[in-house]
């Protein structure tokens, strides 16, 4: 292994919560719509749609400045 | 006092085009290659999510390794099945940011400001984290489990995880 890897741990795979974030299909989907560029929520998993549901998914540290231009041609349009 | 709001407002609007650069040809190319991976990855995970139970063969050679292999193969595999399913365009848009990277022009400061903030989301660590996951499972079950059709596609890993491995399933002891 490469210095550095950390391997994911089995409960990282399987836990609902942690897949959100570690998958990157799932973690792409989330960072959009949290951007508020992805607008019916078609695709989500249901992991997701439940996460999002009760409420529990936490903001994406990455979401500034798209954000920010969704707001402002949001706001301009 | 009203005229004076909207041309502020005006000016501000005019202020964030520039700043974000939002009709420019690489603002667009990019908005583009995003959307175009955003829409085929929906279609990829939707496949997965509605993709049936494989036949009982398939279950029952899962089923033959220990859980924790078995279930790190359908997690990590359904990943790499969906990322094959998005790789056309995932592709175009690592092309993409690379190309507007490399770019010797200055990039405007809301190209620069999209590449920055798209890339990690695309791109993240666990992307590696789970193929190096993949290659640490034991070969002979990869090469074996890799044979079945079910698995070069995007698959249904939890509803074939809670087949298996469920402690409620109905139908826990897979021929």
């Amino acid at each position: 292994m490469d210095a550095g890897y950390s391997a994911p741990t089995h409960e990282q795979l399987i836990g609902e919560r942690d897949q959100v974030h570690f998958f990157p299909g799932t973690f792409f989907l989330e960072f959009r719509r949290s951007a508020g560029a992805l607008h019916p929520w078609h695709g989500a998993s249901r992991v997701v749609e439940r996460l999002l549901d009760d409420g529990a998914l936490p903001p994406l540290p990455c979401q500034g400045a798209v954000a920010s231009y969704m707001t402002s041609n949001m706001a301009a349009g | 006092m009203k005229k004076l709001i909207a041309l502020s407002t005006m000016t501000f609007g005019l202020l964030c085009s520039e700043v974000f650069a939002e009709g420019s040809p690489v603002f667009a190319y990019l908005e583009t290659r995003i959307a175009a991976y955003e829409n085929r990855l929906q279609e990829c995970m939707l496949m997965g999510r509605n993709a049936s139970l494989p036949s009982d063969a398939v279950l029952a050679a899962l089923k033959a390794y220990p859980r924790e292999d078995a279930e790190g193969f359908l997690l990590t595999r359904a990943t790499l099945a969906e990322e094959k399913c998005v790789s056309s365009e995932l592709g175009e848009l690592a092309i993409a940011l690379l190309a507007i990277e490399a770019s010797e022009e200055p990039l405007a400061e809301g190209v620069a400001a999209l590449v920055e903030e798209i890339k990690p989301a695309a791109f993240p660590s666990t992307r590696w984290q789970l193929q190096r996951h993949y290659l640490s499972l034991p070969v002979e079950m990869r090469v074996h489990l890799e044979g079945f059709e079910v698995f070069q596609h995007p698959f249904n890993s939890l509803l074939i995880r809670a087949r298996l491995f469920d402690s409620n399933g109905i139908n826990q002891n897979v021929p």
